[in-house]
C-alpha cells in the first residue's frame, strides 16, 4: 500500500514550473497492479519517482508499507567503473541480501558470461539492461515500479523478462507506467490517471483507460486552440 | 540507524572495488604520492642547507609538513567529487548524496592514518633511535586536517554540483596552498609582516601543530587548534545542512 498525503509536487519546464499533483490524498492499494497513465509531461515518471522516494515532495508526504523496488527503465541504477558482479554486490548490500547469492542469480538470469566481471562502462545498452532487470528480480519486492519498459536485450529476452516479471505478480504488485495499451492490459487490474494536478484512481483498468481516452479528446493541449476561441 | 550504516559500508566496498580493487598499485599510489613528495623535497634541501630548520632528519622535517597537507587536501577533495562519481547509485532510493560524502570521507579518512602511520613509524624506524614526540598533538593535528577536509569537502560537494565556474575558481584558488602552508620552511620564522597574514590559512595551523607533535621540543605561538576547528565548523555545519535539505535536487541532477 502507498499512500500520498496532501502531496504538491513542481518541476521546473522552460519558462517555469509545473504543478503536477496539487494536495492530493490518494491511497494505491498493495494487491493490485496498477497502471498510471496520462498525457504527456502531466508527470508520470515523476509520479513513480516520488513513489519510490527518488524524488521527494514539496509539501505533504507519501506513506509504504511495502519493500518497494527502483524505477525499472531506461536508466538503471549501474556504476559504470564497477563490473557487473560489483554492481550486484553493493544492491545486494543496501538491500540486505546475501551478495554471492544475488550474484548467482544474475550471473544465471543475465546471461552476460565473462562480461559480469568487466565494468559496466563497456557494456552495450542491452546488456546493461539485462544486468539491471535481473538485479531487480534478484530482490524480492513487494511492489515493483516500471517506467516504460519491461526487460531489454532481444525479442527472446524481453519475453523472459515479460514471463519473470508475470510470475513475480503472483506475490508482488506492480506500478506501471506505460503508452502501450497491449502491455497495460495484459499487465494491470486497476490504473490511476493524472491530470491537471488531480489523481484518480479506478478499481478497473478499463474505466481508467477510457477516463485516459476522455482528457486527451476533451481537453487538448492549450497551444493547439485557435487564438479567436475566447472571442468566437 | 543501522539501515544508514548498511548504505555506508556498501559505498565504503564499492569505493574500494574501484580505488584499490583493479590492481595492486591502486594501494600503493595512496602510499607513493606522499612518499614522493617527501623524497623529492628531502633530495632538493639536503643539496641547498646542511641540517633542517628542526631536528636532523630532512625526510621527518618534511613528512610532518606534508603529511598535514595531504591529509586535509585529499579528504577535501574525495569528498567534494563524491556525489558526481557516485550519481549512478543516487537511483537507489536509500542512498542520499551525504551518505556518498561519508563513506568517500570514512575510508580516505582511515587510508590517510594508515599513511601517517605507516611513514612516520619508519622514518622513526629508520633514524634508529626512539623518536621524542607529543602523541597527542600528533592526533590532534591528524584529526584537524580531516575535520577541517570534511567541512571544506561538505560545502564544495554542494557547491560543485550547483556551481562549475566555482569548482574551477576553487581549484586556481587552491593551486598555492602547497608554498604557502609552511611545508618546506617554518612559518613562524619569517618576517611579520609575511607572518601574520600567512596566519589566515588553517594549513599553516595544521603543519605547526603536527611538528609540535613530531618535534617535543618545538613550539608555534601562533598555532591555534581553536581556529582551525572554527573554520572546519563553519564549513561543515551548512555543508551538511544543504546536503540534507537539497538531497532531492542533488540526486535529480
Amino acid at each position: 500500500m502507498i499512500r500520498l498525503e496532501n502531496v504538491t509536487k513542481e518541476y521546473p519546464v522552460p519558462g517555469g514550473r509545473r504543478r503536477i499533483l496539487d494536495q492530493v490524498s490518494l491511497t494505491l492499494p498493495g494487491d493490485r497492479n496498477i497502471a498510471l497513465l496520462g498525457r504527456n509531461g502531466a508527470g508520470k515518471s515523476t509520479l513513480l519517482r516520488l513513489i519510490a522516494g527518488t524524488v521527494e515532495p514539496d509539501e505533504g508526504r507519501i506513506v509504504r508499507d511495502a519493500r518497494i523496488s527502483w524505477p525499472l527503465g531506461h536508466k538503471g541504477g549501474l556504476h559504470g567503473t564497477l563490473t557487473g558482479a560489483q554492481n550486484a554486490a553493493f544492491v545486494a548490500r543496501i538491500y540486505e541480501r546475501d551478495p554471492a547469492e544475488l550474484l548467482a542469480f544474475v550471473e544465471d538470469f543475465a546471461e552476460l558470461g565473462e562480461y559480469i566481471h568487466v565494468p559496466v562502462s563497456r557494456y552495450s545498452t542491452g546488456m546493461r539492461g539485462r544486468l539491471a532487470f535481473g538485479l531487480s528480480m534478484g530482490i524480492d519486492f513487494d511492489t515493483y515500479l516500471v517506467d516504460e519498459i519491461i526487460g531489454a536485450g532481444d525479442a527472446r529476452f524481453r519475453a523472459k523478462c515479460r514471463d519473470w516479471l508475470r510470475a513475480r505478480l503472483g506475490r508482488a504488485n506492480l506500478i506501471m507506467v506505460s503508452h502501450s495499451p497491449n502491455m497495460i492490459r495484459s499487465f494491470c487490474n486497476a490504473g490511476a490517471v493524472i491530470e491537471d494536478g488531480q489523481l484518480f484512481f479506478y478499481e478497473e483498468i478499463e474505466d481508467a483507460i477510457a477516463s485516459h481516452l476522455l482528457n486527451l479528446d476533451l481537453r487538448p493541449r492549450r497551444r493547439r486552440q485557435p487564438m479567436t476561441e475566447g472571442a468566437a | 540507524m543501522s539501515t544508514q550504516l548498511r548504505i555506508l559500508f556498501a559505498l565504503m566496498m564499492r569505493e574500494m572495488a574501484t580505488r584499490f580493487g583493479r590492481s595492486a598499485g591502486g594501494f600503493a599510489w595512496a602510499f607513493l604520492e606522499p612518499v614522493g613528495y617527501i623524497a623529492l623535497l628531502s633530495a632538493v634541501f639536503i643539496l641547498l642547507s646542511r641540517a633542517p630548520p628542526l631536528g636532523h632528519s630532512f625526510p621527518l622535517f618534511f613528512a610532518a609538513g606534508f603529511l598535514p597537507f595531504f591529509v586535509f587536501r585529499t579528504i577535501s577533495s574525495v569528498t567534494a567529487t563524491a556525489i558526481r562519481f557516485n550519481q549512478a547509485l543516487l537511483t537507489y532510493p536509500s542512498v542520499t548524496p551525504l551518505d556518498t560524502a561519508l563513506a568517500r570521507f570514512l575510508l580516505q579518512f582511515l587510508t590517510t592514518a594508515l599513511v601517517c602511520l605507516t611513514i612516520l613509524a619508519a622514518l622513526w624506524a629508520w633514524e634508529g633511535e626512539w623518536p621524542v614526540i607529543r602523541p597527542l598533538y600528533l592526533a590532534q593535528a591528524f584529526l584537524l586536517a580531516a575535520m577541517l577536509g570534511l567541512g571544506i569537502g561538505l560545502l564544495n560537494a554542494v557547491l560543485f554540483s550547483f556551481s562549475p565556474t566555482w569548482e574551477r575558481v576553487y581549484s586556481i584558488l587552491t593551486q598555492p596552498l602547497f608554498i604557502i602552508s609552511g611545508i618546506f620552511y617554518l612559518a613562524d620564522l619569517l618576517p611579520p609582516e609575511v607572518r601574520d597574514p600567512l596566519h589566515w590559512n588553517p594549513v599553516v595551523h595544521l603543519v605547526a601543530l603536527m611538528r609540535m607533535g613530531v618535534f617535543a621540543a618545538y613550539d608555534a605561538p601562533q598555532a591555534d587548534p581553536l581556529y582551525v576547528l572554527g573554520i572546519a565548523a563553519f564549513c561543515l555545519l551548512p555543508g551538511l545542512f544543504f546536503l540534507h535539505a537539497w538531497r532531492a535536487r542533488l540526486t535529480e541532477q
